[in-house]
């Protein structure tokens, strides 16, 4: 069963994916922004594991649907720990 | 089994997303900007608790986030959204300000600095940027040139400071017209506020970009190389006066030398015929023929010389008091003033010139020799020496009442082996060696005379000092004297 909560969470998400992918080329300037940007599709994943959780195979997309979650959190946390190393290099702002 | 790695995974995210909070909190600030920084700290709280979330949801524990039911997890991709929308908005705004800072720079230092002087008009004539060098060159202050038309500019503010200002307004009014590139050159007047210099005005038509449509004007100094190139017109000049003399001297020379030569072979002849005839009185004659035609050979040679040697020796010049020049000179010409009776008279209130005291007295003796051969059958002769101080310079004159100079030959007498009367004593050198010697002492030489039987007056001036600007060109006007070749 879809969640209207979970259903309208992926849509957002989707619609940033759209502005993600529509400005990926000034997104390239974010300090190691591949990593970043990883978290966020990984999160993106995350989301719709949990809308598919609803619908078909419970436990796995579950499962995934968690592993996402964390993968993405620890992806972000390692983007903010290695762009806070090598700060001195871009001084963007 | 499930259940366990599921609530592993919430506890590492809950840790590794608190480290992350803490390290962004301790300082990380100079990467992205505030408004980032305070979006990023707020994906990582509701990162934070999203986790805390998951973890209480198999634990049956409320969670913080209970209050905001189900829709608390739209706030995640809504922060994603919104820190990567900022950071954009923040990095645009950053490369503008960089964009500015390095048109600031360019302008600044590198077009506000440049020798050359730039302005920029836009399509309707409007004059938009000058830089520094444009006030240095025209003397007017920027805020007298930005945003007048060029026009204006030209006619009432430019053109009064050039040479030729109505040709030169002509021209540069055509830069405008013309879609090419073109230039117009210029004689920048001196002023009160700026330099006597040539420019070279340079416009082209501006395709692109803001003044599209306008003209980008350059003016480069080209005040070095118009001084470079008139300086090679005067030393080609002199090259030529030079290699004309040269060519003169050389026909001059070798005929002169061949009277003698022509002497001596014609009485070897006639003494080996005497000779053999066994007339050793008439040989005698002859050999004193000889004799005569190669001493007179000789000191042909010898003043040749002397002459090639003015202006390339290494002579010691120093003050050099006229007055004892004068002295000296009356002194090695004393018997010849006695044997010609000739009244001496000597004027010379000149202050000391700068010079080769040698040559002065040179100069001196050949113009009293000069008016002696030349005093005719005066009974009364007389001469007259004067040095005299003039502008900047000194006048010095021999003056005698001999038998004068006819008008057409005042031009010519100062020329190699010219004299008046072909049988008078001398070589006809001894009035350009004067001259040679005057002109590298920056001084000039002139005769004058009312005519046959009224006497003549050669005049000279010496400098005071050397002029130090134009020593090159009279070293050069001087040193490759005719026949210098002769004294090597």
């Amino acid at each position: 069963m879809v969640q209207q909560n979970e259903f309208l969470t992926l849509l957002v998400a989707l619609g940033v994916l759209v502005f993600v992918v529509s400005n990926r080329q000034g997104l390239r300037d974010l300090p190691r922004s591949s990593l970043c940007l990883a978290a966020f599709l990984v999160l993106v994943a995350g989301l719709a594991f949990t809308v598919l959780e609803g619908l078909v195979w419970q436990d796995v997309f579950n499962m995934l649907e968690h592993f996402c979650y964390g993968a993405s959190s620890v992806l972000l946390a390692v983007w903010v720990w290695l762009v806070s190393r090598g700060a001195s290099q871009w001084h963007r702002t | 089994m499930a259940q366990n790695l599921i609530i592993g995974l919430a506890w590492l995210s809950i840790a590794v997303l608190a480290g992350a909070l803490g390290v962004l909190i301790a300082g990380w600030n100079r990467v992205l900007g505030r408004d980032a920084r305070r979006l990023l700290t707020g994906l990582l709280v509701i990162s934070i608790l999203h986790g805390i979330s998951n973890w209480g949801e198999w634990h049956g524990i409320p969670s913080p986030t209970d209050p905001l039911e189900d829709y608390f997890l739209l706030l995640l991709p809504a922060l994603w959204g919104s820190f990567l929308y900022v950071f954009l908005r923040e990095h645009s705004r950053a490369e503008l300000h960089r964009s500015e800072e390095r048109y600031r720079s360019l302008t600044d230092d590198v077009l506000e600095t440049t020798a050359a002087g730039i302005c920029i008009l836009d399509s309707l004539g409007h004059v938009v940027w000058v830089n520094q060098a444009v006030e240095e060159h025209s003397g007017l202050k920027r805020h007298e040139i930005v945003g007048g038309h060029y026009v204006g500019l030209i006619e009432e503010r430019l053109k009064p400071l050039v040479d030729d200002p109505s040709g030169w307004a002509a021209e540069m009014l055509a830069i405008f017209e013309h879609e090419g590139e073109i230039g117009v050159e210029c004689h920048v007047l001196p002023g009160a506020d700026r330099q006597e210099r040539w420019l070279e005005c340079r416009g082209q038509p501006i395709h692109s970009g803001l003044y599209a449509g306008g003209r980008i004007l350059h003016f480069y100094d080209i005040t070095e190389r118009k001084r470079a190139a008139e300086h090679r017109e005067r030393l080609l000049k002199v090259l030529e006066t030079q290699k004309a003399e040269l060519e003169r001297f050389v026909y001059t020379v070798s005929h002169d030398l061949k009277a003698p030569l022509i002497t001596i072979q014609g009485f070897a002849g006639i003494l080996q015929e005497n000779l053999a005839r066994g007339e050793l009185g008439e040989a005698q004659t002859d050999l004193e023929r000889i004799e005569r035609a190669a001493n007179r050979m000789e000191k042909l040679l010898e003043e040749l010389l002397d002459l090639a040697r003015i202006g390339r020796e290494n002579i010691a010049e120093a003050p050099v008091d006229l007055a004892g020049v004068i002295a000296e000179a009356l002194e090695g010409l004393r018997s010849e003033i006695d044997r010609r009776g000739a009244a001496v008279t000597v004027h010379a209130t000149a202050p000391a010139v700068w010079g080769c005291r040698t040559r002065l007295v040179e100069v001196f003796q050949n113009l009293i020799d000069n008016s002696l051969k030349y005093l005719g059958n005066q009974l009364d002769p007389a001469i007259e020496i004067g040095a005299e101080p003039g502008e900047n310079e000194v006048v010095c004159f021999v003056r005698d009442n001999g038998i004068g100079i006819d008008s057409k030959y005042v031009n010519k007498i100062f020329e190699l082996f010219e004299q008046l009367d072909p049988h008078c004593a001398g070589t006809g050198i001894g009035l350009t060696i004067v001259k040679r010697i005057v002109e590298t002492h920056g001084g000039r030489i002139w005769v004058e005379s009312e005519g046959a039987g009224h006497g003549t007056t050669f005049w000279f001036t010496l400098g005071n000092r050397r002029p130090p600007e134009e020593t090159e060109v009279q070293d050069a006007q001087a040193s490759p004297s005719p026949g210098a070749e002769l004294a090597d």
